[in-house]
């Protein structure tokens, strides 16, 4: 920032702040990148668990009704014999 | 677990290359950063197989699942395309054809897993995190050199130790519920035994009686309740008494407490020609298993022979006998003559009732020597109590007049003091056949007064 | 269902798509950051710089996409479920229905079902009996005249008007308890209401059994009734016995012992019961009544 250079009587001190802002930029910049690559990941961790639990479910769903699927072929086939 | 799964890869350091002599803050700057933003694609790189890994996983079991509901679509179809054709077959077929087609072979398709979680059953993370465990160290050379050829493994980590524990702690409450039984097993066969023997000696058949009613001519059976065995000799003297309360307690030596008196009432032959009256007096003879002796023929007595309407015989009986327990404690302490006429005094009429006396109560024997302090005319008296006190162990029958006698003795003693001198000397002079006549004659006598029946009651005794 | 067929394969076809994509980037970000790695050039960061944000957000959005698709899918299986489960449903309704139409589920032992297929039961034949059809026919109001107690033919009046009609072997129930009927013209025995009771006391005033007999005029019979006294039966109290012998002429038949008529005898000679002994009470009553009035004059 112009404000900050004016402290320094030196240019090169100028450009020190320059960069010094510049590599805080750019820091920020990558620390933006990690959080949201964190945020996908616990993303990806809530998704996994919610679809393990809605196949639990379906599962348990298609073990009853093959169960009763059994069941009702054996009758069938009890009485169409 | 998915978080396993992700691992954030710590990247090589930014490798700044390039002349030391170009570098400048800013090269300098943008080498770290360049350096952190390469690592952060690397991120980038491990989150996607991160998420690829996840979805794969779960794209497989959405298609097993899509699998299965498409089998199960076609069998519902299948099923639903054949039940008219079922339906027709069952309605018109006969109940014979019903009943005699057997069931078909049914076994379920599908094998239900227990959702254990075995090493196939491990998922990939799982597995890959055990890969990278450290193995154990290699116990397999220390073996030959174990005690009980023990594998030294099991010592350094035993996956069965859960296992183990279980199966212990089921042995010590199978143990446990072992001993209990048996506990229980020898406890009721304690009881048994204990109520066997308590039956042997205290099992006394009930007493049935059957009565007419003067007026109806009806039959009346009671059922008199048991008493214990001094109380209902206390039960006929008072009866014969008219109501006077009997001190039995110092007279119930131990040594009487156990025999019933049934067989002493029954077994003797005074006993028994005492009983003959009974059966004239009263109206039809109780239907007895014990016959308790009517009131006159134990108590002996010389007073007047109560004759009472059978409804009330054994009434009355229970409830004085009843009411000797009331002064066990004054009888004790004194002496058996002085006590006598606290006993006696006390309630003439049927009182309250009261329990029987203990038969193991503490009586004070019969003191001779107390009798001595009765007076000179008691001397005699005491000597009879004292032969009566002694012959506790002789044959039933002697004990239980003598103890009639005493008993008559002892309210003579209460009743008349004065003129206890001539009782005495009376008793041993005259003896009067037991007739009826007579005997019912003191009945009479008795219910009508008490001295002057005491003096005839002294006749029959002895 | 073919739409949901469809959409179902369109997600069977999209998800692996998505998932595709996703590796696709996956491999590409990897071999950026390879490349990366290795060349340590000024310019790159730049483009490093900005590749990454973009990198970021194609991660971001496959990862959206696939997880979209995946819960679509998931979705529509639910839905599937539930339509097969209520497929399901009726198939297993209409099973038990034709079960308990046809009533084979009481065949149904309560057994586990034998893993053995059984060899053929006997065949037991269930036989019905053959059940006529009903076929009307008129009434035949004559077929109880067996029965019962028939009302005096007039054939028998005219034969012999002085016997009390007794219609013979008509007598079937057991009407001696009953009392005579008002029509019997004499006026009632005082006190034959009851049957003849067990004890003495039932005042014996009539003389003998009334013989059942309905609309005949008071037979001149009843002197007779009251002449010898019949022997006291020796029993009382047991009930009259049913079957009266036939009345054909009446006053001879009352010579004979009263037909086993507990009635209370007419006369009270009988000596008054022995005493007993035992436990039995005395007998509550008198035997002390006097002999009734001769019933007829």
């Amino acid at each position: 920032m112009p404000a900050f250079s004016a402290a320094s009587s030196d240019p090169s001190a100028a450009d020190m702040t320059s960069h010094i802002q510049k590599d805080w930029e750019q820091r920020e910049l990558v620390e933006n990148v990690t959080v949201n690559i964190k945020k996908i990941v616990e993303f990806l961790n809530k998704f996994d668990a919610s679809t393990r639990y809605r196949l639990a479910k379906i599962n348990e769903q298609l073990t009853t009704l093959e169960r009763q699927m059994e069941y009702v072929e054996a009758a069938l086939k009890g009485a169409s014999e | 677990m998915p978080l396993s799964g992700y691992t954030l890869r710590r990247g090589d350091a930014p490798i700044f290359l390039g002349n030391p002599a170009t570098a400048t803050p800013a090269n300098l700057s943008n080498a770290a950063v360049q350096g952190s933003l390469v690592v952060c694609i690397e991120h980038m790189a491990s989150l996607c197989s991160f998420a690829s890994h996840i979805f794969s996983e779960i794209v497989k079991e959405a298609s097993t699942t899509y699998q299965r509901v498409e089998t199960l679509r076609g069998r519902v179809q299948d099923a639903v395309q054949l039940l008219p054709t079922v339906e027709d077959t069952f309605v018109k077929s006969s109940t014979e054809v019903l009943f005699n087609n057997q069931r078909s072979f049914f076994a379920s398709a599908t094998n239900e897993g227990a959702q254990l979680f075995t090493k196939d059953n491990r998922t990939n993370s799982i597995n890959q995190t055990y890969g990278r465990a450290e193995k154990p160290p290699s116990f397999s050379r220390v073996n030959p050199y174990m005690e009980n050829n023990m594998d030294a493994l099991k010592l350094y980590s035993n996956p069965e130790f859960f296992l183990e524990q279980w199966i212990e702690e089921q042995m010590r409450i199978r143990e446990a519920n072992k001993k209990l039984r048996a506990q229980k097993k020898a406890a009721k066969a304690k009881k048994a035994q204990t109520e066997d023997t308590k039956s042997g000696v205290v099992q006394v058949a009930k007493m049935v009686v059957v009565r007419y009613d003067k007026d109806t001519g009806q039959k009346i059976i009671e059922e008199v309740p048991q008493v214990a065995a001094h109380s209902t000799v206390q039960s006929q003297l008072t009866y014969a008494e008219g109501g006077k309360p009997i001190d039995f307690s110092h007279a119930n030596v131990p040594a009487y407490s156990s025999p019933p008196p049934v067989s002493s009432f029954s077994a003797p032959p005074s006993g028994s020609t005492l009983r003959a009256p009974s059966h004239t007096s009263y109206a039809p003879p109780a239907v007895q298993e014990y016959i308790p002796p009517p009131p006159t023929a134990a108590t002996g007595f010389p007073s007047a022979p109560q004759y009472v309407a059978p409804p009330q015989v054994y009434t009355p009986p229970p409830q004085h006998s009843q009411v000797y327990p009331q002064q066990p404690s004054q009888v004790y302490p004194q002496q058996a003559y002085t006590s006598a006429p606290q006993a006696l005094a006390a309630p003439t009429a049927p009182a309250a009732p009261a329990p029987p006396p203990p038969p193991s109560a503490p009586a004070p024997p019969p003191p001779p020597s107390g009798g001595g302090g009765g007076g000179g005319g008691m001397g005699s008296l005491a000597g009879a109590l004292g032969n009566v006190s002694l012959n506790s162990a002789a044959a039933r029958a002697k004990p239980v007049d003598e103890r009639s006698s005493l008993l008559n003795q002892i309210k003579l003693g209460a009743n008349l003091k004065s003129a206890q001198t001539r009782a005495v000397a009376d008793t041993p002079a005259k003896e009067e056949t037991n007739s009826v006549a007579s005997i019912l004659a003191r009945r009479i006598a008795i219910a009508g007064s008490d001295s002057e029946s005491d003096e005839e009651d002294n006749e029959e005794w002895d | 269902m073919s739409r949901a067929d469809d959409v179902h394969s369109c997600i069977e076809k999209t998800i692996p798509q998505a998932l595709a994509d996703l590796n696709q980037s996956y491999s590409h970000i990897e071999q950026i950051a390879q490349y990366c790695k290795k060349i340590a050039a000024s310019e790159v960061f730049q483009k490093t710089q900005a590749y990454i944000p973009q990198a970021l957000s194609n991660a971001a959005y496959h990862v959206h996409t696939v997880g979209l698709h995946l819960t679509n899918f998931l979705q529509l299986q639910a839905n599937e479920i539930d339509k097969l489960e209520l497929q399901l449903q009726v198939l297993s309704d209409r099973m038990k229905a034709v079960h308990d139409h046809t009533g084979s589920s009481s065949f149904r032992t309560p057994e586990a079902v034998k893993g053995k297929p059984r060899s053929q039961p006997k065949a037991t034949k269930i036989e019905a009996p053959a059940v006529e059809r009903f076929a009307r026919q008129p009434i035949d109001l004559a077929a109880l005249d067996g029965h019962g107690i028939e009302v005096g033919n007039k054939k028998d009046l005219a034969r012999n008007p002085s016997a009390p009609t007794l219609a013979p072997a008509t007598i079937r129930g057991n009407n001696y308890d009953a009392p005579p009927p008002p029509s019997f013209g004499a006026p009632p025995p005082p006190s034959f209401d009851a049957p003849p009771p067990p004890s003495f006391g039932a005042p014996p005033s009539f003389d003998a059994p009334p013989p059942p007999s309905f609309g005949a005029p008071p037979p001149p019979a009843p002197p007779s009734f009251g002449g010898p006294p019949p022997p006291a039966p020796p029993s009382f109290g047991a009930p009259p016995p049913p079957s009266l012998p036939p009345f054909d002429d009446a006053p001879p038949a009352f010579d004979m012992a009263p037909p086993a008529f507990d009635a209370p005898p007419p006369s009270f000679d009988m000596a008054p019961p022995p005493p007993f002994e035992e436990d039995m009470p005395p007998p509550p009553f008198d035997d002390d009544a006097p002999p009734p009035p001769p019933f007829y004059d």
